[in-house]
């Protein structure tokens, strides 16, 4: 069975490139472009994703709001959640905001293929614990 | 209370100022020779006083011998006070005088050719070496008047008004000798005569108001303190003591406490209003600072914003040039390959640019920081150089890691700064070498770990090297055989350096034109936090605003 990945990004240039990346690995790609399309979509209790790509700066509510949503929500709060942003924090600022996060990658650090590398290597670890 | 009492006081007012200037700041020449001068004139005061009760030779010697060190002690102060310190000239005329001074008072002490006896305080026989001695101390005295009025028309603002006072002090006591001394015995009057040493008070008195007026906060604090006490003295004995003094002592007296009270009052106000304009430019300080802090914020977030736009078309233009490119998802042929590699190649020094313009930034800013962990520093570095294999050997080179010999603890670093650090060496070194060797070494050496990166690439000059941990600077080394490698910002290895010395290590390097470079860092064993912050990093309610 494919993985399913849920990318919550507001912005359609990276967005999309992850969808093709992942998609050309298998995965199942859904698409939210706002952190309240992300909550609609875990609405449906029929729908578990195994990693999140989670950009901080979204149209209204922020990308760090809505993972201490994720965590806090016993259905999905065990999913890999990957910060995957263009903001450059500072290391402080960074565990500060993405510290609840699997991981924190700056978008430009990052290949495509990489990423889907680290994002499975992150539920690997994830299973193992 | 008589006049010999007063003479008393005289002489205990200037020990007190003596000792508080010199107290106040004993390491400043100004204050010793002020001091000196007091110190001088009040011992002079006080063997006249002595002379008066005793009439002894000795005493009366003493007092002439002193006078010509009296004015030389005022010439060291008055050069001190306007030039802070003696020039070789004024050193040795000194030197000469108090040569001259001495021999004096050593035929002062052993020769009657100076004086030879005394009757009572105004009768003394002298000898032909006095008359000499008394012109010496005239020209001597005149000298100084000379020195004085020169210097005031030479100089200009405060020192010029402070030399006035000074010069108006050592005319009132020129005057009042005059009166006391010539004018009123040569009419038959000589009880005044007494008046003639402690006249020096107005020269003492107006040289500590000009201190006091202008500047010299240490000398002014010191001579406050005095003239306090002084008028608590003065008032003690007009209230108590002076009953059946004469209308001239009590005038003179009344005259000080007037003085005293004014210059005590006027300081007063001056010290107020200095206090008020102080804290009016003390809160216009706190404003420009707390403006300066938003303007710094605001800066440090526009910065972050600006990147944050560049990095995500950076991202998705990077992103799919490497999938078509590399990853070959579009099965573009080798033409096509080659002739989009360099927009990829390109797009990624984009990529490190807007890294490295925000790390500088941060670095300007004291705001560089790092997130040490323990770290198994081996594994590391050999990872980096693995995922550098294939870069490498496309220009023909070869890289190795050669670890340490031995097992060493964990070292706490920030594992992703420090391998931008190796991967940074490591691509400057491939950037310049062709078909040649990188090695990249760690060792143990004392209580760090030094790991270098070496290449036998084409070298560094020596005049480059000194800067080539400078912002911006780049080396104007070029290979001709891959010019398009050769672009750099030249801000690699400022941020290197700069990540390096927070670890608390150093970086540095060796290199020989044509034969290759060396570039090697040092990380400690024990980590001890260095804080490069020197301001509160931001509290998270930038990203809000952003």
């Amino acid at each position: 069975m494919s993985k399913k990945l849920l990318i919550v990004d507001d912005n359609w240039g990276c967005s999309d490139l992850y969808r093709m990346r992942f998609e050309f690995a298998k995965w199942e790609v859904k698409i939210a472009y706002s952190a309240e399309d992300a909550i609609e979509i875990f609405k449906d209790k029929d729908y578990l994703p195994d990693a999140i790509l989670l950009d901080l700066m979204l149209p209204k509510m922020q990308g760090d709001e809505l993972l201490k949503i994720i965590r806090k929500d016993p259905r999905i709060k065990d999913v890999v959640v990957v910060v995957l942003t263009a903001l450059n924090l500072n290391p402080i600022d960074q565990e500060r905001i993405g510290g609840d996060a699997d991981d924190y990658i700056l978008k430009i650090d990052i290949l495509p293929e990489q990423l889907v590398n680290r994002v499975m290597e992150l539920i690997d670890n994830k299973k193992k614990v | 209370m008589n006049i010999t009492q007063f003479i008393l006081i005289v002489a205990l007012f200037n020990f007190i100022l003596s000792f508080y200037v010199l107290k106040s700041n004993f390491k400043n020449p100004l204050n010793k020779s002020f001091s000196l001068c007091a110190f001088l004139l009040g011992l002079w005061v006080f063997l006249n006083y002595l002379f008066q009760r005793s009439s002894s030779i000795m005493i009366l010697r003493t007092i002439y011998a002193l006078a010509p060190f009296i004015i030389l002690s005022a010439v060291l102060w008055i050069t001190y006070l306007k030039y802070r310190q003696l020039d070789r000239k004024v050193y040795m005329t000194n030197i000469g005088l108090v040569a001259v001074n001495l021999i004096f008072a050593f035929l002062m002490f052993t020769s009657n050719k100076m004086i030879s006896s005394v009757t009572d305080y105004y009768h003394y026989t002298t000898g032909y070496l006095f008359t000499i001695f008394t012109y010496y101390i005239i020209a001597l005295f005149l000298g100084f008047l000379i020195y004085l009025i020169f210097e005031y028309f030479k100089s200009e603002q405060v020192f010029r008004r402070q030399l006035k006072l000074i010069t108006i002090g050592m005319f009132a006591v020129v005057i009042i000798s005059a009166i006391v001394g010539f004018i009123l015995p040569a009419m038959g009057i000589t009880k005044f005569n007494i008046l003639d040493s402690p006249s020096s008070i107005f020269f003492v008195l107006l040289g500590a108001y000009s201190i006091m007026k202008h500047e010299l906060l240490d000398i002014k604090s010191a001579a406050i303190e005095v003239i306090s006490y002084a008028l608590v003295v003065m008032m003690f004995i007009v209230l108590f003591i002076l009953d059946e003094a004469g209308i001239v002592l009590k005038s003179l007296l009344f005259l000080i406490i007037l003085y005293g009270s004014y210059a005590l009052i006027k300081n007063i106000q001056k010290e107020l209003s200095s206090r008020k304009h102080i804290e009016k430019l003390n809160r216009q300080l706190e404003k420009d600072k707390k403006d300066l802090v938003e303007l710094d914020r605001m800066k440090d977030e526009f910065l972050q914003m600006a990147t944050h736009e560049l990095n995500t078309p950076i991202t998705a233009i990077q992103g799919r040039m490497d999938m078509a490119i590399r990853e070959n998802m579009c099965k573009l042929d080798d033409e096509q390959k080659a002739y989009f590699q360099p927009i990829l190649d390109q797009v990624m020094r984009l990529a490190h640019l807007s890294k490295d313009v925000l790390n500088v930034a941060r670095i300007d800013q004291h705001r560089l920081t790092i997130n040490p962990i323990e770290t198994d520093i081996d594994p590391l570095i050999s990872q980096i150089v693995s995922s550098l294999e294939i870069k490498t050997k496309e220009k023909g080179n070869s890289i190795a890691y050669i670890p340490m010999s031995r097992l060493i603890p964990k070292l706490t670093i920030d594992q992703s700064k420090i391998g931008e650090v190796v991967t940074n060496l490591i691509n400057n070194a491939n950037k310049f070498t062709n078909n040649g060797k990188i090695a990249v070494t760690s060792k143990l050496k004392d209580d760090k770990v030094v790991i270098s990166v070496a290449d036998t690439g084409i070298g560094i000059e020596k005049e480059d090297q000194k800067h080539l941990f400078e912002k911006f600077y780049q080396a104007g080394r070029f290979d001709p055989k891959n010019p398009q490698e050769q672009q750099g910002s030249g801000l690699g290895l400022y941020i290197s350096k700069n990540i390096i010395n927070l670890h608390g290590g150093d970086m540095w390097l060796e290199s020989d034109k044509d034969k290759g470079s060396t570039f090697y860092f040092s990380l400690p064993l024990e980590y001890k936090e260095i804080r490069q912050a020197t301001r509160i990093h931001s509290d998270g309610t930038n990203l809000r605003v952003l």
